[in-house]
């Protein structure tokens, strides 16, 4: 019977096993449960390895889905502990019976599609590789080592298919700087397997509405031997006995091991273990929290509560001086560790300054984690923020470079989310509590970009604008007189609405000589009044010589109805002089920038503003620190 | 584009206003802030002159 027969018999029991596709190498006989094993030159043989205990997962065998356009449907999985994380590999076979395996675990449904690796690249390798070292998958496919975590069980159920199987199996998972991602599962004897990763929405793997539920896992805790529920199992790798504060590590649901032991102090949780609400619109549960506090400078301290949703998994409420965040960790469309520039973080071209960098320790715990919260030690935490946004770096040089991403959350969202949470006093900036902060550059930019286009409608709209001279006169004062009047000839104003400038000079020291002009319509008599003055004196002060004012002056009539008109002038001086006269210029049509720099002026007022507020509040947000970046 | 919008989105209206406060100032041939009424010049009384 070779590896394509669709039926076999069982080795234990003798009765029929089917095989549904003739790439599966698992399966599990219906009659014994013995699980059994086949490759391409044997039997059915019993292997060692045991059924899935903690079936909690969203997914199930027999489900039907689709992936880019390709319906598929679920015949199994392998399911497998590792150091941070348990995931299901569910075996997916589509109507052309290919098989790819769908990754599930923590509300992330990745789909890991098999590759051939280049040849070179070998089990010693990866375990030795450090992180951010780079691998040439295939040819020019270069990506950075992220990710290495040691598997410690390896469970089955159904049909499945699996590149090998070993009870000591490594995750490698890299990352290439356009953000194409990669796993490499491999054990022992050069057992290595590589698969490209695409994450699958949840909106798009089930249908609206969708909804799952998990068996609540009842233990006593190891220490104390009170009874304990947990309700992430087995995705949950601490939890924290509430009666005996011991905090425990889960290496695989039959291994646990003491972890930490909690200060038992009174922190104001305003969360409660077990308190349900929404947040987004998703149903949560407040599984977990703990109270963290930053290593070297001894008072900072913030809280985090895990919430949970089977489906849609976990979400992280972190809150720091009344100031609240929800995180989600490991996201689709983490940044690559190429992302990072210096101490900024480049991402989708949006620039994240390094807000923070940190290590922490956890002083207290309750409930249960999706994640080794304890193990904190050689963890360098770096924080880069550009409000409402915060991606957070969480890095171990010996196993893995991890990101968070945050976003801000209003006190009023997690009052209306979960009602009856008790929410502590607000005080100060949050980190990425969003003020508007608009980037200086972005600003200046902007605002320069809408005075030039002011300009250019201020061009546009006085283009054809043609500067006609209307009176040129010098109007001469009698010697003994300080008055004297001139009437011009008339002359027509073609426009519907006209301006007419004035300018008027004269040659004074040390007095002033004054105009009063009449503008008159000849036909209805209709008058404009304006009056302009010259004065000009100088001196010497103290050995110093000054002077002040000037011997010119301009003025304009505006809006000025079409029609035939005449100019009035009445000139008045302050003493009589011989040889005292007025020059007179009077244009129509005249073009004048008077109005675009108002315009101009009143659209500086906001950005000026803004750039003020900006400073105030991000200086309140940065500290000492906000000085350093600018 | 959505980002933008919603940073400068006074900055936009402003523009909006003050544009078409000025076009129409251009188009009515007047000049801001300037007007027809009589206006009484008076000397300064220039402080230095009288020292």
């Amino acid at each position: 019977m070779s590896a394509a027969s669709s039926i076999q018999e069982c080795p234990v029991c003798h009765q029929i096993i089917i095989w549904s596709n003739s790439q599966t190498v698992i399966n599990r006989c219906e009659s014994c449960k013995t699980i059994v094993a086949r490759n391409k030159d044997s039997r059915a043989k019993q292997i060692d390895y045991s059924p899935v205990v903690y079936k909690n997962a969203a997914l199930r065998i027999g489900y039907q889905g689709s992936f880019s356009g390709n319906p598929f449907r679920i015949t199994g999985r392998v399911q497998i502990s590792f150091e941070s994380q348990t995931i299901n590999y569910w075996t997916t076979i589509n109507n052309k019976n290919q098989i790819a395996l769908l990754a599930e675990g923590y509300g992330f449904y990745t789909w890991c599609e098999p590759i051939t690796m280049r040849a070179s690249i070998t089990v010693g390798q990866l375990q030795s590789g450090n992180i951010f070292q780079s691998f040439e998958l295939q040819d020019n496919v270069l990506a950075i080592l992220e990710e290495k975590e040691k598997g410690y069980g390896f469970e089955t159920d159904g049909e499945c298919w699996f590149p090998f199987f070993s009870q000591k199996l490594n995750r490698y998972f890299l990352q290439t700087p356009d953000g194409d991602s990669f796993v490499v599962l491999a054990a022992e004897s050069e057992n290595i397997a590589a698969f490209k990763q695409t994450d699958i929405p949840v909106e798009q793997l089930f249908k609206t509405g969708t909804t799952a539920s998990f068996e609540t896992r009842q233990q006593p805790c190891p220490v104390c031997k009170k009874e304990l529920l947990l309700k992430a199992f087995p995705y949950t790798k601490n939890y924290c006995c509430p009666y005996c504060k011991n905090g425990f590590y889960v290496e695989t649901p039959f291994d646990q091991q003491k972890a930490f032991k909690a200060d038992d102090s009174d922190w104001g949780r305003a969360l409660q273990p077990g308190q349900k609400g929404k947040i987004d619109g998703v149903d949560f549960e407040v599984i977990g929290g703990c109270l963290k506090q930053e290593e070297g400078l001894g008072s900072v301290t913030w809280r985090e509560y895990t919430l949970f949703n089977p489906l849609r998994g976990f979400l992280t409420l972190s809150e720091y001086d009344g100031h609240w965040m929800k995180v989600t960790d490991n996201p689709t469309g983490r940044p690559c560790a190429e992302a990072l520039v210096r101490d900024n973080l480049l991402f989708n071209s949006e620039p994240f300054p390094e807000f923070n960098a940190y290590s922490f320790r956890v002083l207290d715990a309750f409930g249960e984690f999706p994640y080794n919260i304890f193990s904190t030690s050689g963890m360098n935490i770096r924080e880069f923020i550009s409000p409402p946004e915060m991606w957070i770096q969480q890095f171990n040089n010996k196993k893995s470079i991890t990101w968070a991403h945050g976003t801000h959350l209003s006190p009023k969202h997690i009052e209306t989310g979960f009602p009856g949470a008790v929410l502590p006093t607000q005080t100060g900036v949050g980190a990425v509590e969003p003020t508007g902060y608009i980037n200086p550059a972005k600003l200046i930019v902007s605002t320069l970009t809408a005075v030039f286009l002011l300009f250019l409608l201020h061009h546009l709209g006085t283009i054809d604008r043609k500067e006609v001279n209307l009176i040129t006169q010098r109007i001469q004062f009698a010697d003994s007189s300080k008055v004297v009047s001139f009437v011009s000839d008339t002359f027509d104003l073609p426009r519907r609405k006209n301006i007419v400038s004035v300018d008027i000079f004269s040659a004074i020291s040390n007095t002033w000589v004054y105009a009063n002009f009449r503008l008159v319509n000849v036909k209805t008599g209709e008058e404009y009044n304006m009056g302009l003055g010259v004065e000009y004196y100088s001196g010497v002060d103290g050995g110093e010589s000054w002077s002040e004012g000037s011997s010119s002056s301009n003025s304009a009539f505006v809006k000025i109805p079409r029609g035939r008109y005449l100019l009035q002038v009445d000139g008045e001086k302050e003493k009589p002089e011989a040889g005292s006269y007025i020059s007179l210029y009077v244009n129509y049509d005249s073009y004048s920038n008077r109005n675009f720099w108002f315009a101009a002026l009143f659209i500086i007022i906001w950005p000026v503003g803004r750039f003020l507020r900006d400073r105030y509040f991000e200086s309140k947000r940065w500290g000492e620190a906000f000085f350093e970046i600018e | 584009m959505k980002d933008y919008i919603r940073d400068f989105k006074w900055l936009i209206f402003i523009f909006i206003v003050v544009a078409t406060w000025m076009m129409w100032n251009d188009i009515e041939g007047d000049l801001a802030f300037q007007n027809n009424q009589q206006e009484k010049w008076e000397p300064n009384g220039i402080k230095g002159y009288h020292k």
